[in-house]
């Protein structure tokens, strides 16, 4: 148990020192003089580059200035923002606290809708429901999360008013972002659901449940889900980290002050610090996410960790 | 069963015989593919619009670019099927030359990046060591970004634009082709015909080309109609956020950006733009689903 987790850990970091690597390069390849692209200065003629350059330690090997990078980042110093000035980090933190409320919501929504479909479409299989499930999840992954915004905004806020359309405020400014975002979510969760305690309902033990004349919903909730729930845990985990590139668009549309937010500003402004930042920390939260997710299955599946101790 | 490498006479016919059952196999598959209510709506669905986008003049009169400024914000009507846009444009035109774009978005990004995933994903699954090693690793790194973050950071390096669009959304599909490739090939490396084909001389190449290619190239297949959506989706995405195709180009994302600012006047672009974006993405999504069905043993339901 404790070595497959660490050994998990060990495997991480590869992937996190890889990814960091992978946007430090992303963003050093900009055109341009970095001295302009990371540090704003409108370059004179009469500027001396060279001694700019000496200055920020930019002339240094590549190799150089990465592990620079890498050792700031991790004691939180991801540099200044061009456009405010301010570090990196302080700017973004309240965007990080708004799209994890916002995700944290989604995600709630995601997992009650999500595993009730599904729960409904593997105990009504092949019916009525279990097609109405099957549709919701079509649904659900195929309609783009901006337009299902747009939707709920002209539905909830331009014809019945009961909803503000963007914006951050109070709990009611929440529900629609959340409700947008947890869409795909819920078509997964529900699929993966309703597969699993398929599988698990054509298991021996199922037969022997009902041979002993237990009601479908007493297997369904003791025996069924309780097994079949290892794949959705995993599957909630992923969706989690997918939720957070998917608080992009809703960010944009619901005008939510969240990271993505500030992110595609930063784009548009070219602040490179800022985009570096933002990037290196949906990274890094997208990494960590997978690796608990991983965890968090050895250690709820009793039978792998019976095969570790045997 | 294991071949006697000096009976090449058996082995030869051994081979053809493999080659005949995977044509036969073939066939059935696209008989239950047609016979698959699923599948069959999704290619109804992709046909009408691959026509649509490849003679978008035929089906519309109007301009996709030049603006009517007396003409704007006009509900739909007999004249302008789908109503106009804010400076006066007919989004039933805009919607066809849209459809063209997303297509082709979804298309070469697909193409490129899965051809150059499906190539790393059989050379590690085939060679497997330090061939292996380094590629997967490389695709779990591109993997550690959810896609459109990736494609966020790409673009925030090249500049937008639909070049630099479809650079990101190709780079965006290369590892999850690498990896399935790669696991369908390690499921049929070790199989009887593959050694056959080895121990009768063929080198490594002649045996990745002729003897696993035609045996892991259908999975990918059915991962490409899925992904296709995805690349779609991915695309509309950023020109939502204005990171994609620049304006005044017909781009379904782009304008359902600028339809957000007209919700309360001329609801009837929001509805018009993301209608055509969700029902081809669910065309591809239908037809993906029929496909695994088809070819997936264990889904048949």
């Amino acid at each position: 148990m404790l070595r497959i987790i660490v050994n998990r850990l060990l495997l991480a970091i590869p992937v996190l020192v890889g990814v960091t690597l992978l946007v430090f390069l992303i963003l050093h390849s900009v055109p341009g003089d970095p001295v302009a692209t990371f540090y704003g200065m409108d370059l004179a003629p009469g500027d001396d580059l060279e001694a700019m350059r000496n200055e920020l330690g930019l002339d240094r090997p590549l190799s150089a200035q990465y592990l620079d990078f890498l050792w700031q980042a991790v004691q939180g110093d991801l540099g200044n923002s061009i456009k405010t000035r301010r570090p990196v980090l302080q700017d973004l933190s309240q965007g990080v606290v708004n799209t994890a409320q916002l995700a944290m919501a989604s995600i709630f929504i995601a997992i009650v809708v999500g595993m009730s479909l599904g729960i409904l479409a593997a105990y009504k299989a092949y019916s009525i429901w279990d097609n109405i499930s099957l549709s919701v999840s079509l649904f659900g992954i195929s309609l783009p999360v901006f337009w299902i915004g747009l939707l709920l905004i002209w539905l909830m806020s331009v014809k019945l008013a009961l909803l503000p359309s963007g914006g951050k405020g109070d709990w009611r400014n929440l529900i629609l972002p959340a409700l947008t975002l947890s869409l795909a979510s819920i078509a997964v969760i529900s699929r993966v659901t309703r597969a699993s305690l398929l599988e698990i309902l054509n298991e021996d033990y199922i037969r022997t449940a009902r041979s002993k004349g237990l009601s479908g919903l007493v297997i369904m909730l003791r025996h069924t889900l309780p097994n079949g729930i290892f794949p959705v845990i995993t599957v909630v985990g992923l969706q989690f980290g997918y939720l957070l590139a998917g608080t992009v668009l809703v960010e944009t549309v619901f005008s939510w002050p969240g990271l993505g937010r500030y992110l595609v500003d930063a784009i548009k402004f070219r602040d490179y610090p800022v985009v570096q930042g933002g990037v290196l920390i949906v990274a890094v939260v997208f990494v960590v996410i997978n690796l608990l997710v991983d965890i968090l299955y050895y250690a709820l599946n009793p039978r792998l960790r019976t095969a570790e101790r045997g | 069963m294991r071949y006697q490498a000096t009976d090449s006479v058996a082995l030869g016919n051994q081979l053809q015989q493999d080659e005949v059952e995977f044509a036969s196999n073939r066939r059935r598959a696209l008989r239950r593919l047609f016979r698959n209510r699923m599948s069959v709506l999704g290619l109804v669905i992709i046909f009408i619009y691959l026509f649509a986008a490849a003679f978008p003049g035929l089906l519309s009169p109007y301009d996709p670019i030049k603006q009517e400024l007396e003409n704007r914000l006009q509900p739909p009507s007999a004249k302008n099927l789908m109503g106009t846009d804010e400076f006066g444009r007919d989004v039933f035109a805009r919607v066809l030359y849209g459809a063209r774009l997303s297509i082709m978005v979804g298309l070469l990004a697909v193409a490129s990046g899965g051809s150059i995933g499906f190539v790393i994903g059989m050379l590690a699954g085939y060679f497997g060591g330090t061939v292996d090693s380094v590629f997967m690793r490389a695709m779990d790194i591109l993997l550690s970004l959810p896609g459109l973050i990736l494609a966020i950071a790409i673009i925030a390096a090249l500049g937008t634009g639909l070049t630099n669009v479809l650079i990101a959304i190709g780079i965006y599909n290369i590892p999850q082709f690498a990896r399935m490739t790669r696991s369908t090939v390690l499921a049929v490396k070790d199989e009887d015909y593959v050694l056959a084909a080895r121990t009768s001389g063929n080198n490594s190449w002649g045996v990745l080309v002729h003897h696993i290619f035609p045996n892991v190239w259908s999975a990918p297949l059915i991962l490409a109609t899925l992904r296709f959506s995805t690349a779609i989706l991915i695309g509309a995405g950023l020109s939502f956020l204005g990171l994609g195709v620049n304006p005044p180009t017909p781009e379904w994302g782009a304008m359902l950006a600028a339809s957000r600012g007209y919700l309360r006047v001329a609801p009837h672009l929001a509805f018009a733009y993301g209608l055509v974006l969700s029902v081809l993405v669910l065309g591809f999504n239908a037809l993906g689903e029929g496909l695994r069905d088809v070819f997936d043993p264990r889904a048949v339901r």
